[in-house]
């Protein structure tokens, strides 16, 4: 388990020992062509970024993958940052971005596949046991976020999985705060709400087969 | 404080997103309303249940993935010095190519429908330099009007008595409108 010290830590990546150069420095270095300040910015980036990018996909090498192409695509855009701001918030807005549609692309994609002809062989086998009674808390959780709208969702993972302040939510997702916290009350009320039915749903369904083993 | 903003702010209250002036007048409201103080209750049980299992899949620098972005940037450095090389090599003979076409197109150009038959530029369209009779042999008799109902502003049709001027062999020469 993972503590809410360790959850809040700043958005600014940790210095690794040994190196005390900003991460302003070292951009300004990768956009000069330096690749060692480059993979220095990575180092210090690439696993929070893992962290938040598997939060959405719950799959680690797809989540390799993405983080991948996130790098990629912050050294062919390092001309377009502005130096005048921090870096993190600019390169978890790529990650974000990046994996948020691709989200997008596979909902779109298994939506199609349940229209298509081998769509019945996507359907549950009602022979074989429900998968989700035997899902832990942590899956369940997950399942019932999955639930939540991505606008919401967004904004639930990042600060209250990964720890991320609102403002930082606001710079990642290029939105106002106020809206980052208008997002994160309603996002906290639907989890509740689902939860809770979820709770009370598995509470009946315990209670009946208590009672239909008694009889 | 009513209770739909309560709510609202309860919501990020139990987060720990409201500032202390907030959180003071939250205090306020749930201690005198029951159901508030119930919401808040299960707010702040399922923000427990929420953050308990932050923990995904384990993860360490073996796992680092500058390996593999450094020999993607590369690959990608290799692709584009490839592109720039074959253009380099293909730079000069589409230069050449494209003068060659542009060559073709001017000299190939057909010549104006109107032109004077002296060679100088047209004046005004509808207008046609053009001598009454062959140039060697008779000198410059005007203007010839296509139209008979054509009047450009300003300009006074030639009448057959007046004194015309033109040149004729090079020379300024002054002689009667052909009748």
């Amino acid at each position: 388990m993972q503590s809410q010290a360790e959850i809040s830590k700043p958005l600014t990546a940790d210095v690794r020992p040994g190196s005390g150069v900003g991460d302003a420095r070292l951009v300004e270095e990768a956009r000069r062509g330096d690749r060692d300040a480059f993979g220095e910015l990575v180092l210090r980036y690439e696993q929070r970024l893992m962290r938040v990018i598997l939060q959405f996909v719950h799959d680690s090498e797809q989540a390799r993958d993405l983080a991948q192409e996130t790098f990629l695509r912050v050294f062919q855009r390092l001309d377009q940052f502005d130096a005048s701001r921090r870096f993190g918030p600019w390169m978890f807005r790529i990650g974000v971005n990046l994996t948020l549609d691709f989200l997008r692309k596979r909902k779109r994609r298994i939506r199609w596949s349940l229209f298509s002809e081998h769509a019945g062989d996507k359907l549950p086998d009602p022979a074989t046991p429900d998968p989700r009674a035997a899902l832990d808390v942590s899956q369940e959780v997950r399942s019932v976020i999955d639930q939540i709208p991505e606008n919401y969702r967004s904004v639930l993972v990042l600060r209250d999985l990964e720890g991320f302040s609102t403002s930082e939510i606001a710079a990642i997702l290029n939105r106002k705060e106020a809206t980052i916290r208008w997002r994160l009350a309603e996002a906290r009320d639907r989890f509740q709400g689902l939860w809770t039915r979820r709770m009370e749903r598995t509470a009946g369904s315990t209670e009946n087969a208590k009672t239909g083993g008694e009889e | 404080m009513n209770c739909t903003r309560a709510r609202s702010e309860i919501a990020l209250w139990v987060g720990g997103d409201v500032d202390d002036r907030e959180t003071l007048q939250l205090q306020r409201h749930v201690a005198l309303c029951a159901e508030c103080r119930e919401y808040q209750s299960r707010m702040a049980g399922s923000l427990q249940v929420l953050q308990e299992p932050a923990s995904p899949a384990a993860y360490n620098l073996h796992d680092s993935v500058w390996p593999d972005v450094q020999s993607r940037l590369s690959a990608q450095s290799q692709v584009e010095a490839d592109r720039t090389e074959r253009l380099n090599r293909w730079l000069p003979a589409a230069a050449i190519a494209v003068a060659c076409l542009a060559v073709i197109a001017i000299t190939s150009e057909p010549p104006p429908r109107h032109q004077r038959l002296d060679g100088q530029p047209l004046l005004s369209d509808g207008l046609i330099w053009q001598p009454s009779q062959p140039i060697n042999s008779t000198p410059f008799v005007g203007w010839r009007v296509p139209d008979d109902q054509l009047r450009l502003p300003g300009v006074r049709p030639l009448s057959q008595n007046d004194r015309q001027t033109g040149w004729h062999n090079g020379r300024s020469i002054s002689y009667d409108a052909p009748k």
